[in-house]
């Protein structure tokens, strides 16, 4: 018997976790996914809540015009759910644009300097691309901490940077979540425009109906 | 054991299915700024023309009518007719109670004339300040 690879302990225990950690990738991955799904369900019934009144009293009654209808309703939604975090990124561009004024600086460095004018004075700065490095199958690696260059500190120069960072962030994950609400009602608009116009003949046999006695009007 | 293999299946086709999920969401995301961005140009104008950019869609409108009429809309009102006062003790020869005199009856009154009639009750008797039983 010809053996193609002689795999050793040490390299079945290797491939054991790898294949343990591909698992436990991809079950974060569905629980991850099973949660969004779940969450764009519930922002998808804000939908139903638009479009409601109109089916029930009648006033639209086929899917094409419902569908033209939701939209418009949810561009509406879109644009009452998406303007505070609008507004909070406007500031944030308002703000900065005021500092660059005040210090007469309109280059953009000076919002990555970890000394004083910049976001990442608040955080550790390490210097990454001096680090030490090992050769492992051939390439380059980190193998070790870099040298830090910055602790966390405040300095009053980034105030700028302090007031644009979280603006910008905070309203554009705001943004990202409104974005999704639209699309959650969307699908729901389509599913639900199928649904209520559906007529159905599942257990409908019009034999059994023209046999049925029918009850005389009292 | 098959709703793990079930959330591991879900997690493959949610990983390979990630790049057209993300492509989705950006493009969208920029449909939505240019939605934001129209619309807040639509309503301003709408908004300095002395409307409401806010306000109800033709088909709302039409919708809220429908729905108020149909509340306000005369109801069956379920008034019990006063049936033949039958002897407590069966007397020979006294008629009994035919299935007509004991079927209520279903007396269809308008809204006015439903509140009028409350109105009545609440105040105990007519304009005059007599008391008549009306059913």
């Amino acid at each position: 018997m010809v053996t193609l690879l002689k795999l050793t302990e040490n390299d079945k225990r290797l491939i054991i976790v790898l294949l343990l950690l591909v698992i436990l990738v991809f079950v974060i991955a569905g629980y991850i996914g099973i949660l969004v799904k779940k969450i764009m369900d519930k922002q998808g019934k804000k939908m139903d809540d638009l479009i409601h009144d109109v089916v029930v009293a009648g006033v639209i009654t086929d899917r094409k015009h419902l569908i033209r209808f939701g939209i418009k309703k949810n561009h509406r939604q879109l644009f009452k759910d998406a303007w505070l975090p609008f507004s909070i990124m406007a500031f944030a561009s308002f703000i900065i644009i005021l500092y660059c004024i005040i210090y007469q600086n309109w280059n953009p460095s000076f919002l990555s300097d970890y000394e004083s004018t910049g976001f990442n004075t608040l955080f550790f700065v390490f210097d990454w691309k001096n680090a030490p490095r090992s050769t492992f199958f051939g390439k380059e690696i980190i193998s070790g901490w870099p040298t830090l260059l910055s602790k966390p500190h405040f300095s009053w120069k980034a105030w700028g940077a302090y007031l644009f960072f979280p603006g910008m962030i905070g309203g554009a994950l705001w943004f990202l979540i409104c974005i999704q609400a639209y699309i959650a009602r969307t699908i729901r608009l389509f599913k639900k425009s199928k649904e209520v116009f559906s007529k159905s003949l599942e257990n409908y046999n019009v034999n059994e109906v023209s046999n049925t006695p029918q009850n005389p009007i009292q | 054991m098959a709703e793990f293999f079930k959330t591991l299946l879900k997690g493959v086709i949610y990983v390979v299915l990630l790049p057209f999920i993300l492509l989705v969401w950006v493009l969208s995301a920029i449909y939505c700024v240019f939605i934001f961005l129209y619309s807040a140009i639509k309503n301003m104008i709408i908004f300095f023309a002395g409307g409401n950019p806010m306000g109800d869609l033709p088909e709302d409108v039409k919708a809220k009518k429908i729905l108020t009429e149909r509340l306000i809309q005369p109801q069956p009102s379920f008034i019990p007719t006063a049936a033949a006062p039958t002897p407590a003790v069966s007397v020979e020869g006294s008629p009994a109670p035919t299935a007509e005199s004991l079927r209520p009856t279903f007396v269809t009154e308008t809204s006015d004339e439903v509140l009028n009639r409350q109105e009545e009750q609440d105040q105990g008797g007519d304009d005059d300040g007599n008391f008549t039983q009306t059913y």
